[in-house]
């Protein structure tokens, strides 16, 4: 692993409930562990939604971080990074493919989800004494049942078996970069970075705000994660709950 | 010792409600006082109602719907913090309060409930990160003030707590 803190400790479990609640009852872990497996039991997404792989077949990994250098409401920058060192690591990897962050934390590969990222964070006294980056990323999974939307993954786009370790050790060498230039304090720099790989990013799109269809073209995302959209009233920010896409 | 640590300690007697903290180390000696209990409970009123959030988001306790509370209602939120036998948790953050860690899992703590620091008594999901929010103080819930899966703002406060 080509990397200076994450990854030097490594975990790696064939069978787990959650790579991300191994992480989270585990406080005493440095910054940079990785816990890897295999098969996760009780994968999670978003707030009650599942995360289903198959066995072996992909990319299940958490990193635990602790930014206790954070400023004030900097909270979103920590997802930017994330997300941003999964992107990049792909688009360096495998670069026939269209890749792109569709907000907040999604990876697509041509149009297609490939990779979730759910994060979870520890507070103490207003500040985050811990944060876990959770990525679940479809590698050689070809089946994915009667998903919708449906997902893609690495062999069904490139027709060959992808070697996990090296798209693992590509991501942490990325993140780390992204997480380095937070601690130095470049928020902006990783602001730019995620903004620029934002999927329909200066494209009109069409959305449900508040039960009403709306249209707007998708400009960047702000300091707190949300969306800037131009439409014919002008700018709005939206945060996640606020708008279902319309694809 | 660093500023920030310092603040924190001056913060953390503040709310406590005790009047003088001393500390030492083979370094630095360290008191921090408050003048009387008068004029401390005074203190940590402002502290705890920013202006601003009195007229933009102030919840209200006594009636705790989802709705916003109208401006004229904030004076009379503030006034179950006046105790200064109680301190109150805010919200580090803008986002959606949840007292439970899933829709069918019971909540974190419920009135009455003893908490000791370091105990996660609530999430705040923000942009798709979930941040559990740690107590930071031991003592008893006296109340939550805000609803389950409702929107909080930065500072805004979440639960009053009796330390033990």
């Amino acid at each position: 692993m080509n990397t200076l803190f994450i990854g030097r400790n490594r975990i790696s479990l064939q069978v787990t409930d959650s790579t991300n609640n191994y992480a989270l009852k585990h406080p005493e872990l440095p910054e940079g562990s990785l816990i890897t497996a295999d098969f996760q039991t009780g994968g999670r997404g978003q707030r009650g939604k599942t995360w289903n792989s198959q066995a072996g077949k992909n990319l299940l990994f958490s990193i635990v971080l602790k930014p206790v250098f954070l400023e004030n409401q900097r909270q979103f920058s920590l997802n930017k990074a994330i997300a941003w060192g999964t992107w990049s690591a792909l688009n360096e990897l495998f670069p026939s493919i269209k890749w792109a962050i569709k907000w907040p934390n999604d990876i697509y590969a041509n149009n297609k989800k490939l990779a979730g990222i759910l994060s979870e964070a520890q507070w103490y006294s207003s500040h985050i004494v811990s944060f876990v980056a959770g990525v679940g990323l479809n590698l050689n999974q070809e089946d994915f049942g009667e998903l919708k939307p449906m997902p893609t993954s690495l062999k069904i786009l490139l027709q060959t078996e992808i070697d996990a370790e090296l798209v693992l050790s590509a991501i942490c060498s990325h993140i780390e970069s992204a997480y380095l230039m937070l601690k130095a304090r470049h928020y902006d720099k990783v602001d730019q970075l995620f903004n620029a790989s934002l999927w329909k990013k200066n494209e009109v799109i069409n959305f449900i705000h508040q039960a009403q269809q709306k249209s707007g073209k998708v400009l960047e995302t702000d300091r707190h994660g949300r969306l800037v959209v131009l439409e014919d009233t002008g700018l709005k920010y939206y945060q996640t709950g606020d708008i279902a896409w319309l694809i | 010792m660093d500023i920030r640590e310092i603040q924190d300690l001056i913060k953390f007697v503040a709310k406590s409600g005790v009047c003088e903290v001393s500390l030492e180390t083979d370094e630095f000696k360290l008191t921090v006082k408050t003048e009387n209990p008068a004029s401390k409970a005074k203190e940590t009123i402002i502290y705890q109602v920013p202006a601003e959030q009195q007229v933009a988001h102030a919840p209200a306790p006594v009636a705790p719907v989802a709705a916003p509370a109208p401006v004229a209602a904030a004076p009379v939120a503030a006034k179950p913090e006046a105790n200064p036998n109680q301190t109150i948790i805010k919200s580090p953050m803008i986002g959606t309060f949840y007292r439970s860690a899933g829709p069918d899992k019971p909540p974190f703590i419920n009135v009455g409930d003893e908490v000791s620091a370091g105990k996660v008594i609530c999430i705040i999901e923000a942009m798709k990160l979930f941040n559990e929010i740690e107590s930071d103080v031991k003592g008893r819930i006296v109340k939550v003030l805000v609803d389950d899966a409702s929107p909080v703002e930065y500072d805004q406060p979440l639960f009053v707590v009796e330390p033990a």
